[in-house]
């Protein structure tokens, strides 16, 4: 079993500083999600990891072995993206033997089950399908790879509702077959939270959480009632978001309460959902920037 | 590594075989299918091919598809292997196989055709028709060649395939108007100190004044050197392929 390490990555493009000292741990066989707003830096980690593009600095390692041109290490990993790299004039069954020729291995078995499921042809050219296909298609490579890390950034772009649930359900069987590290990188955070085991959040570049789902909304808090006494037992907490509807007011607070205040009659307290929390975390950073 | 990059030279030569057959295709079409029913409809005859302008004529198509080859599909080929984790060096490894195996029947229809037809062997050309056992030097000497033209287009390739598509266009159009105005001062250069230039040209050849003859050695060499740096210069820009945001 490896364990990947992303050491202090750094990444400019110009005077652009889009990754700033990212550093993270992912373990085998966990599911992760990787959250961040548009342009926080999310793909370019992921092409960073993968070896697409060279990172400024810092360095990516497998166990002790840096991914870096190791043809080893780079076999174990896969990267569905949004940019299409296979060729268009390609026959999609062409492209299932390409990626076999290159990983040694394919579960045509799965394949054939999943391009059933989804309705693919596969003597389709990948270029004559639509951009929800091309996902589809991407998503059945990184479901029958026999890679150990699988990354997907954006997975459900353009997939249909009905779609993105086949595909959920078919992520989870896939892991349970064999269990494997999967990374999410997705803005539909609510159809991933019962997913994922662990998040990623980056911000402008940075880390923000590196922590469990459980304990991240463990930590988190809705606190709800008459304004004046949500603000009084709010005060000095770390709030980073506030709602207001006539006379009652919501304060989101992330870390721990003040177990020694005693909470009013008036006012409840709730943990958020990974999206709320995700949303009120990242605006929060935006506002105190932005002043 | 090995097993890898063979595989995928393999994938490359059948890929490269693939874009010859379709080329061809389109070469039959334009240069014998059209040309041919022409002079049937205005003339009545099929005269004007002949056995030997055909063969010299695949083998040419051959080697400019190589050379286009050489030069754009190296972003391409980057795209598939590093999607499906492939090292640029296994990648680039992969490529030369590919070109090579590509070259080696060229060389052979070439050699094949010099035999039997006198077709002409860029050998032939500068030292005389072989002889005997001249005939194995004379297809090596061909091959290698053919293989520094090859690496040239490589080189040349992948530098192009690390530019933007705007920078590019700023090379395509840049570099012919540079390079004229480098040649024009060369030519300057030359006129002024044509003994030495000549007597540079004439190492690289080994031409002798007393004999008139060229030694196959020196060029042979110098082409080897070439085919070397060549081969150095395109490992060091696939090295430095990524993904383009363009």
């Amino acid at each position: 079993m490896t364990t990947l390490h992303v050491n202090h990555i750094s990444q400019h493009f110009g005077k652009h500083q889009v990754l700033k000292d990212v550093t993270m741990t992912l373990e085998p066989q966990k599911i992760y999600g990787l959250l961040g707003r548009n342009g926080a830096g999310k793909s370019t980690l992921l092409n960073i990891i993968t070896n697409r593009i060279f990172p400024s600095s810092g360095d990516v390692m497998l166990d002790n072995t840096e991914v870096f041109e190791n043809d080893d290490c780079l076999s174990k990993m896969y990267l569905m993206s949004e940019a299409n790299l296979y060729a268009e004039r390609l026959k999609v069954r062409k492209i299932f033997d390409l990626v076999q020729m290159s990983y040694g291995q394919f579960d045509w078995p799965l394949a054939h089950e999943l391009a059933g499921k989804f309705q693919v042809n596969l003597e389709e050219r990948f270029g004559r399908l639509s951009t929800g296909y091309h996902s589809i298609v991407k998503l059945i490579i990184a479901l029958c790879v026999p890679a150990d890390y699988i990354f997907l950034d954006e997975p459900v772009l353009g997939l249909d509702a009905n779609h993105r649930e086949l595909f959920y359900q078919e992520l989870l069987a896939a892991y349970e077959k064999r269990p494997r590290t999967f990374v999410i990188s997705t803005h539909l955070i609510e159809e991933i939270a019962n997913l994922v085991e662990h998040v990623f959040m980056i911000d402008d570049g940075q880390l923000l959480a590196d922590e469990d789902v459980e304990e991240l909304i463990a930590r988190s808090y809705a606190i709800t009632g008459p304004r004046p006494a949500v603000l009084a037992y709010t005060e000095g907490l770390n709030v980073v978001g506030e709602e207001s509807l006539g006379q009652i007011t919501t304060n989101y607070v992330f870390g721990t309460l003040d177990d020694t205040r005693i909470i009013p009659d008036s006012v409840t307290i709730e943990h958020l959902d990974l999206q709320k929390l995700f949303v009120y975390l990242t605006n929060g950073r935006h506002q105190q920037n932005e002043h | 590594m090995n097993t890898k990059s063979n595989r995928l030279a393999i994938y490359n030569f059948k890929n490269s075989l693939f874009h010859l057959g379709t080329t061809y295709i389109w070469f039959f079409a334009i240069v014998v299918i059209v040309p041919t029913l022409i002079s049937l409809i205005v003339s009545s005859n099929l005269s004007g091919m002949t056995w030997s302008n055909f063969v010299s004529e695949l083998l040419a198509v051959a080697i400019f598809y190589t050379i286009a080859d050489c030069l754009f599909f190296n972003y391409n080929n980057f795209k598939l292997t590093i999607q499906n984790g492939i090292s640029r060096r296994t990648a680039w490894l992969a490529r030369v196989k590919g070109i090579l195996l590509l070259s080696l029947p060229i060389v052979i229809v070439q050699g094949i055709d010099a035999l039997v037809d006198h077709g002409s062997l860029l050998y032939a050309g500068l030292f005389g028709t072989p002889k005997g056992a001249e005939w194995g030097a004379a297809l090596a000497f061909d091959f290698m060649n053919m293989l520094s033209l090859f690496a040239t287009a490589l080189a040349v390739g992948y530098g192009l395939a690390l530019l933007s598509k705007r920078g590019k266009a700023t090379v395509i159009i840049g570099v012919p108007i540079v390079g004229l105005i480098l040649l024009v001062q060369l030519v300057k250069a030359m006129l002024k100190n044509q003994e030495a230039v000549a007597n540079v040209l004439k190492a690289i050849i080994g031409y002798s004044d007393k004999t008139g003859m060229m030694n196959p050695l020196n060029i042979s060499l110098f082409v080897l050197v070439w085919l070397v740096v060549m081969l150095l210069l395109s490992f060091f820009f696939s090295s430095k392929m990524k993904l383009r945001r363009d």
